[in-house]
């Protein structure tokens, strides 16, 4: 992170930094599944959210050193 | 900054309450009636995976501070964070005690130690221990992160399947 943009977060701003951050990560999420979602029927929808979260799991596990069944 | 784990946050919970939303339509699509049991079981995993994953995002919030003061050098941003932390106990505490309610016999050593790592971790939030409540702070998020998906996996993704199997074959 440049040094100018830490110099600038402080405990005043904090919080609204992360709360505005995680309103970007939801609203770029929902127009992902927006996008990927558009051209399925619920049952497929369902499905494929579904294997995300395997695939986050993954994911989680190599981060965190456990091995994937 | 953002690691994998924390991006996993917040768009789990996004996926899940998508996931929420297309299980309503599925409902009201097929008309299933509202007194059919299986749907409030549905509901009710679909609400404690949210609820899981709210606990995550906060854990998040509270990482990018202990991080931005690592990069400060002031430990002082992890310590204001430290009343977050500590309200969140409770709700922590209420999904142990979940975990611990329903066994998943192909991990029950993993999970066993999971939440063993995670009931000392909580300690060390109630005794205000904040040195070491900092510097294990990354491994304590992964290990809640770790149980959520360990239940994911081999618990609610089965019964959700088996469920959605069933209500189409009503």
């Amino acid at each position: 992170m440049p040094t100018e943009t830490l110099k600038r977060i402080c405990h005043e701003n904090i919080d609204e930094i992360l709360h505005k951050l995680v309103c970007s990560l939801q609203e770029e999420r929902q127009k992902f599944n927006e996008e990927r979602l558009k051209t399925s029927n619920p049952e497929e929808a369902l499905e494929k959210l579904l294997h995300t979260s395997s695939a986050s799991h993954s994911i989680t596990c190599a981060v965190n050193g456990i091995h994937v069944q | 900054m953002c690691s994998k784990w924390n991006t996993c946050a917040v768009n789990g919970r996004e996926d899940f309450r998508t996931l929420s939303t297309i299980f309503e339509r599925f409902i009201t699509e097929r008309g299933m009636k509202e007194e059919n049991e299986k749907i409030p079981s549905v509901r009710e995993i679909i609400k404690r995976i949210i609820k899981a994953y709210d606990i995550e995002v906060e854990l998040f919030e509270i990482d990018v501070k202990r991080r931005i003061g690592d990069l400060k050098k002031d430990n002082s941003f992890f310590e204001k964070s430290f009343s977050q932390l500590a309200s969140l106990v409770p709700e922590i505490r209420e999904h142990l005690n979940y975990y611990k309610a329903h066994k998943i016999p192909p991990s029950t050593e993993k999970v066993k130690n999971l939440i063993e790592e995670i009931e000392s971790y909580l300690q060390l939030i109630e005794n205000r221990n904040y040195e070491i409540a900092r510097e294990k702070f990354y491994e304590f998020c992964l290990n809640l992160t770790s149980l959520r998906c360990v239940y994911f996996e081999e618990l609610w993704a089965k019964q959700i399947r088996e469920i959605l199997e069933d209500l189409v074959k009503v």
